[in-house]
């Protein structure tokens, strides 16, 4: 009687750092069961909390996967299997983020789950010149970027707006969250704030804004409990330009004068020295900031840390981290 | 052996004196050597002992001396001068240039030049903004003596869209209204002032009008400002009217399409006509190179009397006398919301406020009776 009062939960990608963290909070939370879905098995799992090695590049995984929402009758899929990070390997990237998630709808479409969350990025709006300071939520994507770490996330996104038309039943909310930082993530910027010298551009010093890493796990768990339909730009509060960041997290800003500094990073990202490539520099030229006073007044997400907090958490576990005081 | 350690401890004692002290102890100690010197001269002449003569004797020392001395008074004469410093100091710089330490040191204080570690939610810098206000305090009242007509005309709090025209091929006038109003002005209002989009992205200056307050020029920005009661300044003649020539001088461009008017509409916002006289003279444009512009990513290169024939001389701006004269608000309540659908009524009223600015600098010139004393 009592599996049944609980809600079944399936995360898709638990190996990665917000499917982790979900994952730990809600399955010792008693109103959840939880389904772990990915590839490899990771080591907090508890005892009654299911796990399914599912690669969801393989072509027929969909019924695979219908399979396993159908059986566990599993209430609510969060959608976690992204790179965080800007990758090399483009086409593994657009395999698994693109048609990984089409297999993911595919299945959800036709066993008719209740309740889909997306875990997208504040990066589908692109690094514009024209981009207004704050960008709201109905702001168009950047869906010709020539950037394609952006442009799969974009197509994920439209594809997740496409399933909402299709299946209108289906609650769906879509989380763009902003740069997440804090003391145990690691994501792209974190290895670009971990170098004494950090690069930037010449002349150049976009305002960043920054997302608490336990803020975005409080978003993601709230968007399980409540019921929202719709997207939401989950960021933290107030900005600060980069240079200031760097700053704060006690490194040295190197200005390099932008047409030598794309190919530049290009070529370190290239040979893995660099975490992200020439074409993500435009982020660090112009302002991509996303305005987050829907989820404030719908949601109700109050993000708990300023964006000096989040740097200060980041550094300072980052100078234990340099005298080896802490993994 | 007592004397010696003594010796020992006045040698380690005179690295913490000062030059003085340390030239006073040195010649006490010559002259006791001297005296020493003289009562062994003595000895050798009452008593004749060895075999050394004394003329030899004493020209063993007396080179040894003659350098002492000349040392001394070398010594002397250095402290003597008005520029004393500390030679431990003096030390410590000549090793600086050696240490990684120093340049890292000077880089920091260079590239996060006075920036604090707040800034508002467009990016303004309280602290840089404090830091170059001597600049602007300099440029207002001794460069170009700004004269302000009409300032009680901006509101004390609550939203205002200030319209003015614009002018001087860098926006000197946004930052002279800006200054006006934040200095004389009873309330010391910040004005947001939008920028053009290209300037906003121009490296360094860009930067440098984001830290001053500056808003890249957009409606979804500006309808923010005007919805968190800020006063927001534009120059709907946008790049027209601030690479006007010489010839072309007080002649108000086209407003754009009429987007500040739709913007005032839709927040409501009552409308301040500015007109500023000067700003025309500060750099008499002769001639504006468009195409060798787009290849650095700018509008236009500026030809000026001066510029670029005298380099960076040549970007010093004219010092003409300025007037800011704020109008009489606009009051835009009795217009519907919906009005900004109207094309024709937004061309109207976008017409009646380029008019009313063109009026005021009319008034303004017809008074002026000279570019420089005004």
């Amino acid at each position: 009687m009592e599996e049944e009062k609980r809600k079944v939960i399936a995360i898709t990608g638990v190996n990665s750092f917000l499917g982790a963290n979900l994952c730990q909070r809600l399955q010792i939370d008693s109103r959840y069961k939880v389904i772990a879905i990915d590839m490899k098995k990771p080591s907090f799992l508890l005892k009654d909390t299911l796990f399914y090695k599912v690669d969801l590049t393989e072509p027929t995984v969909d019924l695979t996967l219908s399979d396993i929402i159908s059986i566990n009758r599993i209430d609510t899929v969060v959608h976690c299997a992204f790179f965080t990070n800007p990758t090399r390997k483009s086409a593994y990237a657009h395999e698994l983020e693109v048609i990984g998630t089409m297999h993911l709808l595919h299945a959800c479409a036709k066993v008719g789950i209740r309740k889909f969350i997306l875990r997208s990025s504040t990066l589908v709006y692109g690094a514009n010149p024209l981009n207004p300071n704050f960008i709201t939520e109905d702001y168009p994507l950047a869906e010709s970027s020539n950037y394609r770490y952006i442009r799969d996330k974009v197509e994920v996104e439209k594809m997740v707006e496409k399933f909402k038309r299709k299946n209108p039943n289906t609650i769906v909310t879509i989380l763009r969250f902003g740069i997440i930082l804090g003391p145990t993530v690691k994501n792209f910027f974190t290895e670009y704030l971990r170098r004494p010298f950090v690069i930037t551009l010449l002349g150049y010093d976009p305002l960043f804004q920054f997302l608490h890493e336990e803020d975005a796990v409080d978003a993601l768990k709230l968007a399980v409990e409540k019921d929202c339909d719709g997207v939401y730009n989950i960021v933290g509060d107030g900005v600060l330009p980069i240079s200031t960041v760097i700053k704060l997290a006690g490194r040295i800003n190197m200005p390099v004068f932008h047409p030598v500094a794309i190919p530049l990073v290009q070529f370190l990202f290239s040979t893995g020295v660099s975490p992200i490539g020439g074409k993500h520099l435009d982020f660090l030229r112009f302002v991509c900031i996303a305005d987050g006073e829907k989820a404030k007044k719908e949601m109700g997400f109050i993000p708990k840390y300023s964006v000096k907090e989040c740097i200060e958490s980041f550094a300072g576990m980052q100078r234990l981290r340099e005298l080896h005081l802490v993994e | 052996m007592a004397k010696k350690l003594e010796e020992e401890r006045v040698l380690n004692g005179i690295k913490g004196m000062s030059v003085e002290d340390r030239i006073e102890l040195l010649e006490k100690r010559l002259l006791e050597r001297l005296e020493l010197l003289e009562e062994r001269v003595k000895e050798i002449e009452t008593k004749k002992e060895g075999d050394v003569s004394l003329p030899e004797f004493f020209s063993r020392y007396q080179e040894k001396f003659d350098e002492a001395i000349s040392k001394l008074e070398k010594v002397k004469k250095r402290s003597s001068l008005p520029t004393l410093f500390d030679f431990g100091k003096a030390i410590e710089n000549l090793k600086k240039p050696f240490k990684a330490e120093t340049y890292i040191k000077l880089w920091r204080s260079i590239s996060m030049w006075i920036t604090s570690d707040v800034v508002d939610e467009f990016g303004l810098d309280p602290v840089f903004e404090e830091a170059v206000s001597p600049l602007f305090d300099f440029l207002y009242h001794k460069w170009w003596r700004v004269s302000v007509i009409g300032l009680n005309n901006l509101p004390n709090k609550g939203r205002v869209l200030i319209v003015a025209n614009h002018a001087g091929t860098l926006p000197f006038d946004g930052a002279m209204i800006k200054y006006a109003a934040k200095m004389e002005h009873p309330a010391h209002r910040e004005i947001r002032p939008l920028v053009e989009n290209f300037v906003y992205y121009f490296p360094f200056l860009g930067t440098f009008m984001m830290r001053i307050g500056g808003v890249r020029a957009d409606q979804d920005n500006a309808r923010r400002l005007l919805e968190k009661e800020q006063a927001v300044l534009v120059f709907p003649e946008g790049v027209k009217g601030v690479g006007k020539l010489y010839k072309q001088r007080y002649r108000l461009q086209r407003f754009g399409r009429g987007g500040f008017i739709k913007l005032a509409l839709r927040t409501r916002s009552p409308i301040l006509p500015v007109a500023v006289v000067g700003s025309e003279e500060i750099y008499p444009l002769i001639a504006r190179l468009e195409g060798l512009g787009r290849l650095f990513g700018v509008p236009y290169i500026p030809i000026t009397l001066t510029f670029p024939w005298l380099g960076p001389i040549g970007v010093i701006p004219l010092p003409s006398k300025w007037f800011i004269h704020f109008g009489k608000l606009i009051d835009i309540s009795k217009y519907p919301p919906d009005a900004v659908n109207d094309e024709i009524f937004v061309n109207n009223l976008s017409e009646m406020v380029r008019r009313t600015i063109q009026e005021m600098i009319y008034e303004l010139l017809k008074k002026r009776r000279s570019i420089w004393f005004g």
